[in-house]
């Protein structure tokens, strides 16, 4: 996969989100597709297992822990890294998705784009 | 007027009067009232004698009936003398007196009938009729010590005399001895006195040949009545030799010492029974008291029961035991037991036993053992089986020996207040979410215009440049505010999970300083610090940063133009010390007790209108004391401000659990 972009999926219900992430990754070099909720992103991870999922945790539908959850429970998509970006920044939320298997948990308005960039390189160099 | 008549009449009246003296004396004698019988007798013989005088003086010269006169007198002494004695005289004295107050009663009496005029012939001889009785009373004197001589030799056992003889005897003697002192008298040279006296003398001699046997005989047959000695105890005694009298007047002694003993028993007696009647009164004098304080106190007490009785606060009272004596009405609202129910029962039955086993054990070591006021929260049930949770505060009520006699318990049902709790929590995060949701999106949004993501803006002319940077620090501001709102929510509530890690100070400082750095060169502040060797401290590194980085920033922005701020550490036994020191605007010191206190910020920081929410030296303060540790504030206006924090290397930090749904209890 050297001359194939990173795939990320990123969960996020938020359109003004979803654009900006879209248009940084892109920007950024990686394949990007943004669901606007857990179910959609389930159904596109089956489609093309991503390298590396970001995911808010409020959304309809599926939401971000039911999304971790099902996500971990599927022996084909269990070890995708997930990175939690939420505006949710209690610890109970913090620690029930680290239990559920979140790789990485941020607050959306702790961070820069940038340092999402940042996060995401680092999370797939690794 | 017939002398014979006369003759007679005096003779049987003075006979009859003899022997009317004898039973009067002796009836008298027998009641033993010596009183009267002495001035009975007494006035008899006076009468007698006079009576024999006037008799006489009728028939001056008529020597028979004065013979009688003379003859009659002594014989009725005599007589008098020996019942006298035998019937329970003490002192032949008293018989003495008596005699001599007869002769001087009899001297008045014709003394004053001679200042009537009407004076008996016989007295107007003069001196033959004073010595007459002159030499009676001089026999009469005479008499008595002689018996008191004579006698022990008559009585003397060894002589073995029969009684008779003895008075016989006595008698005999005496009359022989008044006839040797009016033997005296003839030497006196007057034939009147001669006659008398001669007279008196023939008289006694015929007396004690026929009268004395008679006497004799009579005190036989008195005796003989009583049927026994008497009659010898009885001389024994008025002759003076008699151990009776000294056994009686020991006896009398004992018996008045006895008396003595006894009055003055009576009188400490007497002061007890004064004394207790004092204290009775006293006590009823308390009693009087305490039954108006009884008056008071039940009259506030009834107030008392009524404002208990409407509190919207449960108020149980228990015996020592946790038995439920009284519960307001509140107490049925909140548990739905209705009193009758309650009374009588166990208080922790009826609606407790949910909370932990230990906590029963330091509620009941608290209020019993230490007898002091728990307050703690609490989960009890209702009588339906629904939980509530309370505050709940129990004092023991301790008697007078300090011992717990009853527990008061209050309960506020909270359940309601912890909903709203939740509920307000619930919203805080929700609208932080949907807060910061926009405004993540705004920040990234414009960082991304300003990095060219979205396309080359071109050459922007640095107006609209400048305005794009400053929507950009609002945006900053606001999600700062945000996440200080959020934290202070949190911190209110209890709800700040710690997770201690070995921490180490410096590079919490320094990351710290990292973070501000572009503030600092902003606002041209110089920054020194100058790390030393301290050890790992057990706390969350995250809020550590917090706490330094609100204190730091502080520094910096309420600092002067190009001032500067300096950090310094030090270690004093287990005590980590942190100081920040700048050379800001200061603090005015009317605002230094409010400092630290939520949404507060100094008059001059608002003033000069630098940004701030007034949150971060309340987040800081909440940490550090959470910590066991402690913020202060010196600073002076104009001179800067130094903030020091101290931290125990172990800090504790259980106050920031989240698992608050029943708060630690606080004893006073």
């Amino acid at each position: 996969m050297t001359n194939q972009p990173p795939f990320i999926l990123v969960a996020e219900d938020d359109k003004f989100y979803g654009s900006i992430f879209k248009a940084k990754l892109t920007k950024e070099g990686y394949e990007v597709i943004v669901a606007i909720n857990g179910e959609e992103a389930l159904k596109a991870a089956r489609i093309k297992k991503p390298d590396l999922m970001l995911c808010d945790l409020i959304m309809p539908i599926k939401d971000g822990f039911e999304t971790l959850k099902e996500l971990k429970a599927d022996p084909k998509l269990k070890d995708i890294k997930v990175i939690v970006l939420s505006n949710l920044g209690q610890d109970s939320d913090i620690d029930r998705a680290r239990a559920l298997g979140a790789h990485d948990f941020f607050v959306k308005t702790d961070l820069s784009i940038q340092d999402v960039v940042d996060k995401i390189r680092s999370n797939l160099a690794l | 007027m017939q002398a014979t008549t006369v003759q007679i009449f005096i003779l049987v009246f003075t006979s009859l009067l003899v022997i009317g003296v004898s039973i009067i004396s002796y009836l008298f004698s027998i009641k033993k009232d010596k009183t009267w019988f002495y001035a009975y007798a007494t006035m008899l013989m006076i009468l007698v004698q006079w009576m024999s005088d006037t008799g006489s003086s009728l028939i001056y010269q008529n020597y028979f009936l004065h013979l009688a006169s003379i003859i009659l007198f002594p014989s009725i002494i005599f007589s008098l003398f020996i019942i006298y004695i035998l019937q329970g005289s003490r002192s032949v004295r008293q018989l003495l007196y008596m005699l001599l107050i007869g002769e001087l009663g009899y001297v008045i009496s014709v003394g004053f009938l001679s200042l009537l005029g009407n004076t008996p012939s016989y007295i107007q001889i003069g001196w033959p009729w004073i010595s007459n009785h002159l030499f009676s009373s001089l026999a009469i004197i005479i008499d008595y010590f002689f018996l008191l001589a004579i006698w022990p030799i008559i009585h003397n056992p060894k002589y073995k005399l029969p009684l008779f003889i003895k008075v016989w005897l006595v008698c005999w003697i005496l009359l022989i001895m008044d006839s040797l002192i009016f033997t005296l008298g003839t030497f006196w040279d007057n034939p009147i006195i001669y006659e008398i006296i001669m007279s008196n003398i023939i008289i006694r001699s015929i007396l004690s040949v026929i009268i004395t046997p008679l006497i004799s005989l009579y005190v036989q047959y008195t005796i003989k009545e009583n049927g026994d000695n008497i009659a010898y105890r009885r001389w024994d005694s008025i002759l003076g030799k008699n151990e009776e009298i000294e056994i009686a007047i020991q006896e009398s002694k004992e018996k008045v010492d006895k008396l003595e003993k006894l009055e003055l028993e009576m009188t400490q007696r007497n002061i007890e029974l004064e004394n207790q009647r004092k204290a009775i009164a006293n006590i009823l004098d308390d009693v009087q008291k305490d039954k108006e304080n009884a008056l008071n106190l039940a009259e506030e007490l009834r107030r008392f029961k009524i404002a208990a009785e409407q509190s919207n606060e449960m108020i149980v009272f228990t015996d020592a035991e946790g038995i439920v004596l009284w519960g307001n009405k509140a107490t049925e609202v909140i548990t739905g037991f209705t009193k009758e129910e309650a009374v009588g029962k166990k208080a922790g039955v009826l609606w407790g036993k949910l909370m932990p086993k230990e906590w029963y054990q330091d509620l009941w070591k608290t209020v019993k053992i230490d007898k002091k006021i728990f307050v703690s929260e609490i989960q009890n049930h209702r009588k339906n089986g629904e939980r509530f949770l309370s505050s709940f505060i129990i004092y023991p009520l301790l008697d007078s020996s300090n011992n717990v006699q009853f527990f008061v318990a209050t309960q506020r049902d909270i359940t309601k207040e912890k909903e709203i709790d939740r509920m307000k929590t619930e919203f805080l995060s929700v609208a932080a979410h949907q807060l910061r949701t926009p405004l993540g999106s705004m920040r990234w949004n414009i960082e991304m215009l300003l990095s060219g993501d979205l396309g080359d803006l071109g050459v922007l002319q640095p107006e609209v440049k400048e305005t794009i940077s400053s929507i950009y620090d609002s945006n900053r501001r606001l999600i700062d505010l945000v996440n200080d709102l959020l934290n202070v929510s949190r911190i209110d509530q209890g709800r700040v999970s710690e997770n201690p890690q070995p921490t180490d100070i410096n590079t919490v400082i320094v990351s710290v300083l990292k973070d501000l750095k572009p503030l600092t060169i902003e606002q041209d502040i110089k920054l020194i610090f100058n790390p030393i060797n301290i050890p790992n401290i057990t706390l969350d590194s995250k809020h550590l940063h917090e706490v330094i980085s609100n204190l730091l920033s502080n520094a910096i922005k309420y600092n002067k133009k190009s001032g500067s701020v300096e950090l310094t550490t030090k270690l004093t036994d287990d005590i980590v010390e942190l100081k920040i020191i700048d050379t800001g605007m200061g603090i005015p010191e009317v605002d230094m007790p409010r400092l630290g206190s939520k949404f507060f910020r100094a008059e001059n920081a608002i003033l000069t209108q630098t940004e701030g929410s007034g949150l971060g030296l309340f987040v800081a303060k909440s940490y550090v004391e959470a910590w066991g540790g402690i913020l202060k504030i010196e600073s002076k206006i104009g001179n800067g401000t130094t903030v020091t924090i101290s931290l125990p290397l172990t800090p504790k930090s259980h106050i920031l659990d989240k698992n608050l749904e029943a708060k630690p209890h606080t004893t006073i």
